[in-house]
């Protein structure tokens, strides 16, 4: 966000939070919170709504995102509520420079992208992704997208595969079945890889994989393109959205 | 004060109460009848969301017109339930009521999943993003649309009720099951009628609830829920009675939170009531009137 506002010389940004109300929703809504405010981050939190997990009406919700008039939504959301919320914004014209997910699945999901068509366009969501430029996605993909027709690796396709890869890794390391021997081939796991967006699989004393990083990714047209970081970017970023929902002929 | 948003909130909600009130009035029928609870409602309800969304699929149909085969399909599948399961059951204790129709919901959201998959769907249709613009305040179209069609719908069913031969005969059997058999009415025939009625009600809210929200298998015990909140609010059985407890939860959930956030603000509380609390508002309505009216708002009069 820091990157976009500063290439746009944005100097403020007038925001409001939605997430669902299950575990998921509400610490991602939260941590997205509290990391604004300890890193300063220019961005004016107007209003945070947090509603059932669920639901099947957003238009009360979607009704005080409009009074509260922010520049940009930040919305987690699933993928039922993700379209629920698009609509709704679209039904109640709620003007809006950009709708930027600090991080969940309702924005990337297929089905969202198949329902929403043009809604879905300009879309950001911060997530986990897979490298496009990597060799190794390159090839995956190409056997993945040949075995089902019509779909792509994403961040659970992309982290399963990367997880049998790290298994296969710490058994041939291990040379053994006994799970000590598994367990401490894991700990010395340094899989260098450039399947998903981030440095090599490595875990700290807590078991964390402190390489993995996430992207921003955008869509266009109906599909995913990582938008940042630059070195993995397939494409530059749009924002401020240049069409509102409205106004995409639908 | 945001009266705008007050305003906003307070039409919107009442257009979905009316399609709430759709939901209920099936609900309220049947237990009005044959003093059985359907806990497959809203699983049922999602399958006249899954036919509507079907023929838009294979057809085109909007679903503003198709949920009539919706209506029908669900008449059908509601009759020869009373028929095969519910009039099996009809001189049973209420709690032995409870588990074949908790097992036809399972059946009906298990199968629903295996047609038609478990994904969200929200289908492209004639009206879905369509709005009104009244100054400041946005009507939504398939809300507006949804909620006339939910009228009409229970100014028939209440016609019917009170006009044909079968709804003397549904309110007779209502009124007194023996008297009735004793004057010759076919009161197996009249319960799946019934029985019928009420699940092609909620078949047709079902259709007319699709260009509003997702489409998904699991999505129907909520509004089993708010329909039993909704009946008891009312009055159970009282066709009346469900129709404006619909409005009136519709109303209290699009308004609840906004409404008691600003009260909070008015008496100098820094508090906010959650979103993710808006069934309280209901179920604290239904308290309310329990405490206050334990027969429901129109409990005791025949709808």
């Amino acid at each position: 966000m820091g990157q976009i506002m500063k290439e746009k010389n944005i100097s403020k940004i007038r925001g409001v939070v939605t997430n669902t109300g299950d575990l998921f929703g509400r610490v991602q809504g939260a941590t997205f919170l509290k990391t604004l405010k300890e890193k300063n981050f220019p961005i004016e939190v107007l209003g945070h709504i947090e509603y059932p997990l669920g639901i099947q009406d957003l238009s009360a919700e979607v009704s005080k995102i409009k009074a509260l008039k922010p520049d940009v939504l930040f919305p987690v959301a699933r993928p039922g509520d993700a379209k629920l919320m698009t609509r709704e914004l679209y039904k109640q014209r709620v003007p809006l420079q950009g709708i930027i997910s600090p991080g969940s699945p309702g924005w990337y999901e297929p089905e969202f992208i198949r329902d929403m068509k043009a809604l879905s366009d300009y879309v950001m969501d911060n997530v986990p992704w897979y490298n496009p430029k990597g060799k190794m996605y390159k090839e995956v993909n190409d056997a993945f997208s040949k075995k089902y027709p019509g779909k792509y690796i994403d961040t659970n396709s992309g982290y399963a595969y990367l997880g049998v890869l790290v298994i296969a890794d710490a058994l041939e390391r291990a040379k053994s079945t006994k799970a000590e021997d598994i367990v401490a081939a894991l700990r010395k796991t340094y899989l260098k890889h450039d399947l998903m967006v981030g440095g090599a699989v490595y875990f700290d004393e807590r078991g964390d994989n402190v390489n993995a990083d996430s992207a921003m990714i955008q869509i266009f047209g109906g599909s995913i393109k990582v938008v940042l970081p630059e070195k993995v970017a397939e494409v530059k970023y749009v924002h401020p959205m240049p069409k509102q929902l409205w106004e995409r002929g639908m | 004060m945001n009266l705008t948003l007050l305003l906003q909130l307070a039409v919107s909600g009442f257009l979905l109460g009316g399609v709430y009130s759709l939901i209920a009035l099936g609900l309220s029928l049947i237990f009005g009848v044959m003093r059985v609870i359907n806990f497959a409602h809203g699983e049922m309800m999602v399958w006249g969301m899954y036919v509507a969304y079907t023929i838009l699929l294979w057809t085109g149909v909007d679903p503003f017109f198709s949920f009539l085969v919706s209506a029908a399909i669900l008449f059908i599948l509601g009759y020869l339930l009373q028929r095969t399961v519910v009039n099996r059951i009809l001189d049973f204790p209420e709690a032995m009521q409870v588990l074949p129709l908790v097992g036809m919901a399972m059946v009906f959201e298990n199968s629903a999943r295996i047609i038609w998959g478990p994904d969200y769907i929200s289908p492209q249709s004639r009206f879905a993003l369509s709005s009104l613009s009244l100054g400041s305040i946005m009507i939504d179209t398939p809300r507006l649309l949804a909620f006339s069609l939910a009228i009409i719908i229970t100014i028939i069913v209440l016609l019917f009720l009170k006009k044909t031969d079968m709804g003397k005969s549904i309110r007779a059997a209502a009124d007194n099951r023996t008297g009735a058999l004793l004057v010759g009415t076919d009161v197996n025939k009249v319960y799946a009628v019934c029985f019928g009625i009420g699940t092609a009600c909620v078949g047709a809210a079902g259709g007319l609830l699709v260009p509003l929200m997702p489409l998904s298998p699991h999505i129907g015990a909520p509004f089993t829920l708010i329909s039993f909140i909704i009946v008891i609010l009312g009055g159970m059985g009282s066709l009346t009675g469900a129709m404006v407890g619909g409005l009136i939860i519709g109303v209290a959930e699009s308004i609840g939170p906004e409404l008691i956030t600003n009260i909070f603000h008015g008496v100098g509380l820094d508090l906010e009531f959650p979103h993710t609390m808006k069934q309280v508002v209901s179920f604290f309505i239904l308290i309310v009137i329990m405490v206050l009216r334990p027969q429901g708002l129109f409990g005791g009069r025949k709808g």
